[in-house]
């Protein structure tokens, strides 16, 4: 049961080469397999802070680890191995002549087969509904486009800990919904999610434990649900409620809520509990 | 008497060169002085295009095949030279980091006003409006690079306004900002409105937050106009908008499950908190007042 954290935080402090403290002093412990959403305002080091689980940036102070070895100190295949990273902005990652070899790319320099290679490659851009772009040359796409195919790259690379960094934005509904089942279906298989996140809708339904940064430190921890339903900790912190958590607080005097409320289906459960319990409620 | 719309858009197609479909089809519609426009859709469906359009990157710049005509104050863009134009028109790219090419912030907000060679002053008082009206001020003397994604979207939109053009378009503004800064940019807009009767196109891919901003709603697919109206025409159905790939707002979805639940009745559908909040109260209350 004593299993040790897949990422743990102490003392973490970076300050960029132009004098911005980005992190001010961060202690985190990540569980194995656990959903995490990633929150605060824009500039309160969430970037920064997944740059530093996938050693793309060193601490100026402190350590961070994945499971258990320095992640300042692993060399790029061994932590590439461990630790899939989606940069926020899709035009970072790409560079290969076709969507399939995008796909590919991480795949063949881990030194898979060719059957596997293949094999995981289409799994992925099916999944992500782009199995039909395999030929096309990535920047010729949709910036949606674009960054389902930089989401198919990482996820194909099946690394233990997947570090999202606004998989969603850019997204349409559509995207969106493909893109959060494929996230989901990490989870299920018992990989670690960090989800960087504005949207409240997305991280209720798709994580389990939030963050919540400000200027560079950790100001909220704890289960999705509780935080995001709290509108008045959620302005404290610069974020907002979900629409549905907010219409909640508005109308909680006149209407008993039986559970905390972030998303449509909390809200119609407590309606119904309230039905059953006694209450009345009803269309004329 | 009528007055000339400020946009008119007469049946405008595109086809980039070297693709195969019109990533802009017929399009036709007006947009009246000081009106706040949405155009709402999914990935491909011509919003970026059309927001190109409207400040003359296409035809001027942009290669490919384009049809029917684009009116700025019912002169054709295709007649208008660009100076003209992009002193009418602002515009914020999709992602902003294709058009920062300064070193520091003051100097990308400074840039298009100096190029339209107005006196120091009015340049110097422009980008210190602009720099506060999206909360930038504290970052003048950083470089653009090292901004995070939301900050870099925020300098995209002051560049923008440094113009102070009597059209703002703005291409998906929202994806990139954090809750305060969405909302900041939305307060921003109807202040914009209010005080210069500025006329603003929005484009997203979400439904959430615009409906009690806009005066009308595009619903925009495949390059074709489906649809155009107030709020409360075009978002009545959050199946017919998730079809279309645009995010329904959270509580439009609900209303349609509280009315298969039978809390409220299919007329009663709401997308807002507070008309949301009125009418289950009303269904709840009226059901109790008649135990």
């Amino acid at each position: 049961m004593n299993q040790p954290p897949h990422v743990s935080i102490s003392g973490l402090r970076f300050t960029y080469s132009d004098g911005t403290e980005a992190i001010r002093g961060v202690d985190l412990d990540i569980r194995h397999g656990e959903r995490i959403g990633l929150a605060g305002e824009n500039g309160c080091g969430k970037t920064t802070l997944c740059k530093h689980m996938n050693g793309l940036l060193s601490p100026s102070e402190g350590r961070i680890t994945v499971d258990g070895m320095d992640a300042s100190r692993m060399r790029t295949p061994e932590i590439a191995g461990k630790v899939g990273y989606l940069f926020q902005n899709p035009d970072h990652q790409l560079f290969c002549s076709t969507v399939y070899d995008e796909v590919a790319f991480g795949l063949r320099n881990i030194g898979l087969d060719d059957g596997n290679i293949k094999r995981r490659t289409e799994r992925y851009l099916g999944m992500l509904g782009i199995d039909n772009l395999s030929s096309v040359t990535p920047l010729t796409l949709s910036l949606g486009e674009r960054r389902l195919v930089t989401i198919a790259s990482i996820l194909a690379m099946e690394q233990e800990l997947l570090i999202l960094d606004e998989p969603v934005a850019w997204l349409d509904a559509k995207q969106t919904a493909v893109v959060a089942n494929a996230i989901k279906q990490a989870g299920r298989e018992g990989r670690t999610t960090i989800s960087v996140s504005h949207n409240m809708k997305f991280m209720a339904e798709l994580t389990d434990r939030l963050i919540v940064m400000s200027q560079g430190r950790i100001i909220l921890d704890g289960n999705t649900k509780d935080i995001v339903s709290d509108p008045a900790a959620m302005s404290r912190a610069g974020l907002v409620s979900p629409p549905v958590s907010l219409l909640t607080e508005s109308i909680k005097g006149a209407v008993q809520f039986t559970r905390k409320v972030a998303t449509n289906e909390d809200f119609v459960g407590c309606l119904r509990d309230s039905r059953i319990g006694g209450g009345a409620h009803g269309a004329r | 008497m009528l007055t000339m719309p400020t946009i008119s858009i007469n049946r405008a197609s595109f086809r980039y060169r070297g693709q195969e479909g019109r990533a802009l089809s017929e399009v036709s519609f007006d947009v009246q002085r000081g009106e706040f426009l949405a155009l709402l859709g999914g990935d491909g469906a011509g919003k970026s295009t059309l927001c190109k359009a409207l400040n003359g990157l296409i035809p001027h710049h942009i290669k490919g095949e384009f049809s029917g005509d684009v009116l700025l104050e019912g002169r054709n863009t295709r007649d208008l030279p660009v100076m003209e134009i992009v002193a009418k028109v602002g515009l914020a790219l999709q992602d902003p980091e294709t058009q920062l090419f300064t070193d520091s912030v003051e100097e990308e907000v400074a840039f298009a006003p100096e190029n339209l060679g107005l006196p120091w002053a009015e340049i110097d008082y422009r980008v210190k409006r602009a720099l506060e009206s999206t909360g930038m001020s504290a970052l003048a003397e950083k470089s653009p690079s090292a901004l995070s994604g939301g900050q870099k979207q925020r300098l995209a939109i002051a560049s923008a306004i440094s113009m102070m053009p009597s059209i703002l378009v703005l291409d998906e503004p929202l994806s990139m900002l954090d809750p305060r800064g969405r909302a900041g940019l939305l307060s921003l807009l109807d202040s914009l409105r209010k005080e210069r009767g500025i006329t603003v196109i929005l484009t997203s891919n979400t439904a959430e937050e615009i409906a009690a901003h806009c005066d009308r709603i595009a619903l925009l697919s495949q390059g074709k106009l489906i649809s155009i109206g107030r709020p409360e025409e075009m978002l009545t159905s959050s199946k017919r908008l998730t079809d279309l790939s645009i995010e329904p707002p959270q509580l439009l979805e609900l209303s349609h499950m509280l009315v298969d639940e039978k809390i409220i009745r299919s007329e009663q559908i709401f997308f807002d908190e507070k008309t949301g909040a009125n009418r289950i109260l009303s269904a709840i209350g009226g059901r109790s007042a008649q135990p």
